[in-house]
């Protein structure tokens, strides 16, 4: 037992990378335990996993003596418990924006474009459906961002919003959403992915990364 | 987003429920919808979001409208089955008289409004005791009731409490 928190994480999950990315954010040393979604009809779905975490999704974080699902509650206790560097802005109201891109996120697009649900919808309307998700919540994060962004979605420092952002910029180019729409998106990523947490955590790093993958 | 609910409070306008709620919290801090135990906070935030991001979405309206109209209560009850389902073993080890301990938490404000979208869409709630009874004790107090759908504004005549 090294004590180190450890992240239950899927490669291309991009709820998982978000983890990944605030605790490199936060210099946060861990231990990853891969979990695939997809070999042997899905980790997530053992027992065992199951104990861990009764959504059988990732990411899971055990820190502290705790095991906390969904990765905006992690992020919030991971701001709470290592306050710097900072992943909300101190002004309340600044921080109720940074929160509502997060959710508009977190709730308003990855969930409907999630694997669990993709399944449901059969294989020849997956992709569709899925830029359907996608394009809808650009439009309005597209709109949002251009009042509220400054070198990053909110202001100038980076923020739990464009944690959430960046993994939901490569579900976009893996499910062929055509970004044109989206300058302030595009531009707020190419900047995110060029700081150092963005990429030692990116998805074609990782312990999970199959070889064809692989950075 | 083209959603509701939205908050204009304070010279700045507010999407998403979550974040609202956080800056009620914030802002008007008592009495307080957020332990103040960093551990327990991160349990309440994490059923929270449970609902607001693994269950709601996925039985939204506007997704709803894409499966088809005789797909959608089956498409819905299994979205709100698979979340319980999970639910209900969290609560199991985190309840008191409510979600999380014996305090009204986001959790609660979160498990109410997803128990009513389970009963319009005829999900059999037996498997869930520790929701049901927690939904209960829940719906006793006032800021349930006068919040209620029956009550509101715009409450249809026919649903009208």
């Amino acid at each position: 037992m090294t004590g180190k928190p450890v992240l239950y994480s899927y490669f291309r999950s991009s709820c998982s990378w978000r983890v990944r990315i605030a605790l490199a954010l936060k210099g946060i040393d861990y231990e990853i335990v891969p979990i695939n979604l997809i070999k042997d009809g899905g980790q997530q779905f053992s027992e065992e996993f199951q104990t861990l975490n009764p959504m059988k999704q990732v990411p899971i974080l055990k820190i502290d003596g705790i095991t906390i699902g969904q990765s905006l509650a992690i992020m919030e206790y991971l701001e709470e418990t290592r306050p710097t560097p900072r992943l909300l802005p101190q002004d309340p109201k600044k921080k109720a924006i940074v929160r509502m891109i997060s959710d508009l996120i977190a709730s308003g697009i990855q969930p409907i474009q999630n694997l669990s649900v993709l399944k449901q919808v059969g294989q020849e309307n997956q992709m569709p459906w899925a830029q359907r998700a996608i394009t809808s919540g650009f439009n309005a994060l597209e709109q949002i961002l251009q009042s509220t962004a400054g070198k990053y979605c909110v202001g100038d420092e980076v923020s739990m919003a464009d944690v959430c952002l960046v993994p939901q910029v490569a579900n976009a180019e893996r499910f062929k959403v055509d970004l044109s729409p989206y300058p302030t998106i595009s531009h707020i990523n190419k900047a995110l992915l060029a700081l150092e947490a963005f990429q030692v955590s990116h998805p074609c790093r990782q312990p999970d990364t199959p070889a064809e993958l692989r950075a | 987003m083209k959603q509701v609910p939205i908050l204009k409070i304070d010279g700045i306008t507010i999407g998403q429920s979550l974040a609202i709620m956080e800056y009620l919290e914030e802002t008007r801090p008592t009495p307080r919808l957020l332990p103040q135990d960093p551990k327990k906070k991160a349990i309440v935030r994490m059923i929270s979001d449970l609902i607001a991001s693994g269950i709601q979405p996925i039985q939204n309206l506007s997704v709803l409208k894409q499966v088809g109209q005789e797909n959608q209560m089956p498409w819905a009850q299994r979205a709100i089955t698979s979340g319980f389902n999970a639910l209900e073993q969290i609560l199991q080890s985190t309840a008191g008289k409510y979600c999380v301990g014996d305090e009204v938490s986001m959790a609660d404000v979160c498990l109410v409004p997803q128990v009513a979208n389970a009963e319009r869409f005829k999900v059999d709630l037996s498997p869930y005791p520790t929701i049901s009874h927690i939904n209960k004790a829940l719906l006793a107090l006032e800021a349930f009731q006068v919040s209620h759908p029956c009550r509101q504004p715009d409450t249809p005549a026919e649903l009208r409490a």
